[in-house]
């Protein structure tokens, strides 16, 4: 299967951006930017490169999946990456007025909401728990399970970079992401003593 | 989006999906469960099939059917439920789909 041409729009946009944002800022301050500007036009079109190559020839159901799951990878990937480019642009240019603890709370709020996205398909998606030998409820019960706790872990953390204060924000919402994290895995690993 | 609305209105196919939540099942399993023509039950399972919530694999001359919900659609489910909405007729047993 060969991409058409809006299958590959919204990563080259998105892309372009990046690149974009990145030069003004490198443009601007060079010494902190050059790092961050190489990484985040790097990082999509590698992997966009990666997709065409993948795919190419592809023309099965399963593949157009795996495709537009990828695609929206690329996507969620490229805004983490535009946001704090964006930010910075916008901060070293001075046109608007912003300080660091903005940009920290934007980030983790960017951060939750995208977490959230990806939760809510974890039980469609479903996790394969064929290693633990556990049978079919069981694994649909756990990704459920998996879903729903993830999805709760990550509004939470981005209502406690939203809302709480800086300075116990970022503890807090490790703390946050960590204990959902960890449940998830205890029932795994629960499961797997149990098969 | 309206898909998933149009397959959790009918009250026949919430069962359904109710059913599968437990484990997945053979479609033989679920229109037991049914007062229902194969035919009605079929394309019951099409419109879930369609809107993205259960998935069908064959195995053997078995076609299992098995859930697909995402958390949202999971919540939405359970409104659905909880609310009634599109409660049965009872004097109509054959669900239209």
């Amino acid at each position: 299967m060969s991409l058409d041409r809006p299958q590959i729009i919204t990563p080259l946009i998105m892309t372009g951006l990046v690149v974009a944002f990145g030069a003004t800022s490198a443009w601007l301050n060079p010494d902190a930017a050059w790092l961050f500007l190489a990484v985040a036009a790097g990082f999509p079109i590698v992997w966009l490169l990666i997709e065409r190559l993948k795919f190419r020839g592809a023309a099965s159901d399963e593949a157009i999946e795996e495709l537009t799951q990828i695609r929206n990878a690329i996507t969620s990937a490229g805004l983490m990456l535009a946001i704090p480019l964006a930010m910075t642009a916008a901060y070293t240019s001075q046109f608007v007025q912003m300080n660091d603890d903005f940009e920290q709370r934007t980030m983790g709020v960017v951060f939750g909401l995208v977490f959230a996205a990806y939760s809510n398909l974890v039980p469609k998606r479903g996790v394969s728990l064929k290693s633990t030998k556990c049978d079919r409820a069981s694994e649909q019960a756990f990704n459920r399970f998996a879903g729903r706790m993830f999805m709760i872990t990550a509004i939470v953390y981005a209502a406690v970079w939203a809302f709480a204060p800086l300075d116990w924000a970022l503890f807090a919402g490790m703390a946050v992401l960590v204990s959902g994290i960890g449940l998830v895995m205890l029932r795994r690993i629960l499961r797997h003593s149990k098969h | 989006m309206s898909s998933v609305f149009k397959a959790l209105a009918d009250p026949t196919r919430r069962r359904v999906l109710e059913l599968l939540r437990e484990e997945p099942m053979s479609a033989g399993e679920i229109s037991a469960q049914f007062d229902v023509s194969k035919p009605t039950m079929s394309a019951h399972f099409a419109v879930l099939k369609e809107a993205g919530l259960v998935d069908a694999t064959k195995q053997g001359k078995q076609v299992i059917y098995r859930i697909r919900l995402s958390v949202l659609e999971d919540a939405l489910f359970g409104f659905a439920q909880a609310f009634g909405i599109g409660a049965p007729n009872p004097d109509n047993k054959e669900d239209t789909p």
